[in-house]
């Protein structure tokens, strides 16, 4: 490599190693924290949008108290049961503004109780109403489900590893294992699918709590030209034993319990950015004393200004990108090593694209190196401003 | 025109309050290839006058001229480049960068010539001027490797590498033994005579004063040429 001042900030850089190595792990760290803390928040609002997204209904009926048992159900991994009676179905339908409606069924297994899968959800949905399953389900086989066979959520097929058993026990009945549905990147993932039909079985067997003529949720369409926040209001109003939920007021719950993570991990970055720049500033402010003669040597052979400021700058660039990319690599391996710790990303099954990492990435480097730049502006600016001779007096 | 023109150059220090004249009221002027040299006690003065000759210490009052360009004048881009491609200045304190290698040291002034446009093949001229002064072997020594007489020669090599057209030297010989000075004044002389830059030399030495063409003498400010 030919000399340059890029090569004269290196040598800088090594003269002191431990120094630098402090500086460096200090960015390293700062960086991890947000990189750990933004692939956090990511994941669960991508999650919880792409739930919503997916859902393909606008409003939501369920039992009267059991809102939030549905939403753990549809937007995390958990398995919850809650029945009402079926007659609300047509109640709902007469309720103006509503366009199609299609009702589904939450049953939980129990391990040697009923089956012989580990706890899970199953859902029955009707496959003559449905617009909630049957999209994945013609990506995935092609065809509907016939009585006794049972397809599989892609995120229950990874965790239970259903597919090799080809047959499962569900309920007291054998189910024949169809195949694995795509991945939807709703809570619907980790469930086993069945068609309603087989529910007549289940309850002839005895092993639910299901009772005959109920169901769990009615999934409803709104016509064109309503608006379904409107469609929920009314449906709530003329049917007092449900509680009914507009799509975009999903999660909120989950929304709200974001939000108070968001704060406290803002207060954490922005309490560390501030540790980090006065550590950069103090560290710098060393710096360039240590170099003031050197400084003033360089500017009486003719170095400019811009000179001066380059070559700084360039060391300040170095440290900012080296501890930055430290970062990102701690940052990125806690937010995935550590996900499975983490009750809300857990429950949600959430991940995060590779575009969404590199958004995180970007803003790790840019975070890093301005927190560098930030903290020895002011010791470069002195240095800058310091006469040639009073630099090489070290005044 | 002469190369250097000073004109009523004076330079005061207000230190703890009290105002002190370093220099003062100094003029003289000295053509292309002279060799001056100026004498002078510590605190007389010389560095001073030096630093305002070598565009590092602006003077209280008077002027400076460099082949008739008013040098304090100048912008501060301008004022570096004058420091960068018209002059070499050769400290009295050991001055290399402790991080680079004796080359290094030489190559850093090619990073600051003027227009940005150094002198074609600096790694080969760097090379040329180090066997030059006698440290061939020692192109890849750090300073903490080289002995306080070796560094000296590596500044002064670095002086040359812009191609200046005149060179400040500061107590040059300050530190170095009685057969070192020797080497180093013969190389000066050949710098002057050989390649035509123009020599001031600084020094407490009135031996090595009596080498130069023009010999002038500080005292408490004042400058005098001797012998007029």
């Amino acid at each position: 490599m030919s000399f340059s001042l890029f090569s004269l900030a290196l040598k800088n850089l090594k003269r002191k190693s431990l120094r630098t190595g402090i500086l460096v792990l200090s960015i390293g760290l700062l960086v991890s924290i947000l990189v750990f803390g933004a692939s956090f928040i990511m994941s669960v609002s991508a999650s919880l949008k792409k739930s919503i997204d997916r859902l393909g209904a606008d409003v939501l009926v369920v039992p009267i108290g059991a809102r939030d048992f549905a939403e753990e159900v549809l937007l995390e991994t958990k398995a919850k049961t809650f029945y009402m009676d079926r007659s609300i179905m047509e109640r709902v339908r007469k309720v103006e503004g509503v366009d199609a409606l299609t009702p589904q069924v939450y049953l939980s297994t129990i391990m040697g109780v009923c089956c012989d899968v580990p706890e899970a959800k199953v859902v029955a949905f009707n496959q003559d109403t449905d617009f909630i399953v049957s999209p994945w389900l013609k990506k995935s086989i092609g065809r509907r489900l016939e009585k006794g066979e049972a397809i599989i959520g892609w995120e229950a097929n990874e965790n239970l590893g259903l597919l090799e058993m080809e047959k499962a026990i569900l309920f007291g009945s054998d189910f024949k294992i169809a195949g694995v549905l795509e991945k939807t990147d709703t809570g619907l993932d980790n469930a086993i699918f069945i068609g309603d039909d087989n529910l007549a079985e289940v309850m002839e067997k005895g092993r639910s709590p299901l009772k005959p003529d109920q169901i769990s949720l009615i999934f409803v369409k709104a016509k064109g030209g309503f608006d379904p926040r409107k469609v929920a209001r009314a449906i709530e109003g003329e049917i007092i034993e449900v509680d009914v939920t507009y799509r975009n007021d999903l999660g909120k719950g989950i929304l709200a319990t974001l939000k108070d993570i968001n704060r406290v991990f803002l207060l954490t970055i922005g309490l560390s950015l501030l540790l980090a720049v006065f550590l950069t500033w103090t560290i710098f402010s060393a710096i360039v004393n240590e170099r003031m003669k050197e400084v003033g040597i360089m500017r009486a052979i003719g170095a400019k200004n811009r000179h001066i400021v380059k070559a700084f700058v360039l060391e300040v660039l170095v440290l900012g990108l080296g501890g930055s990319l430290a970062g990102i690599v701690l940052g990125t391996y806690l937010s995935l090593s550590l996900s499975r710790i983490f009750t809300l990303l857990r429950d949600m099954g959430a991940g995060l694209t590779i575009f969404e990492r590199a958004e995180i990435a970007v803003l790790g480097i840019l975070v890093g190196t301005a927190v560098c730049v930030l903290g020895a502006l002011a010791p470069i600016i002195r240095v800058k401003q310091t006469e040639p001779l009073n630099a090489i007096k070290e005044i | 025109m002469p190369q250097v023109a000073l004109e009523n150059i004076s330079k005061k220090f207000r230190i703890e309050g009290t105002e002190i004249s370093a220099v003062r009221d100094v003029s003289f002027s000295f053509e292309k290839g002279d060799f001056i040299s100026i004498v002078g006690h510590s605190g007389s003065g010389k560095t001073t006058l030096l630093s305002i000759m070598g565009g590092i210490l602006k003077p209280t009052s008077g002027s400076f001229r460099f082949n008739g360009m008013d040098i304090y004048g100048l912008g501060e881009d301008e004022l570096a480049e004058y420091r960068a491609g018209s002059i070499g200045f050769i400290f009295q304190f050991a001055s290399l960068l402790p991080v680079l290698t004796a080359k290094e040291n030489l190559l850093l002034p090619t990073l600051f010539a003027p227009n940005g446009k150094p002198r074609a093949n600096p790694g080969k001229i760097a090379e040329e001027y180090l066997e030059l002064v006698g440290l061939k072997e020692k192109i890849n020594a750090y300073p903490h490797q080289l002995s306080g007489g070796q560094q000296r020669r590596v500044a002064i090599a670095r002086a040359l590498m812009n191609g200046p057209e005149a060179l400040l030297a500061d107590e040059p010989t300050g530190d170095l033994d009685e057969e070192t000075e020797a080497q180093v004044m013969e190389f000066f002389k050949k710098v002057n005579k050989g390649m035509g830059i123009t020599f001031i030399l600084v020094t407490h030495s009135t031996e090595l004063a009596r080498m130069a063409g023009r010999k002038f003498r500080m005292t408490n400010g004042i400058l005098r040429e001797e012998g007029q």
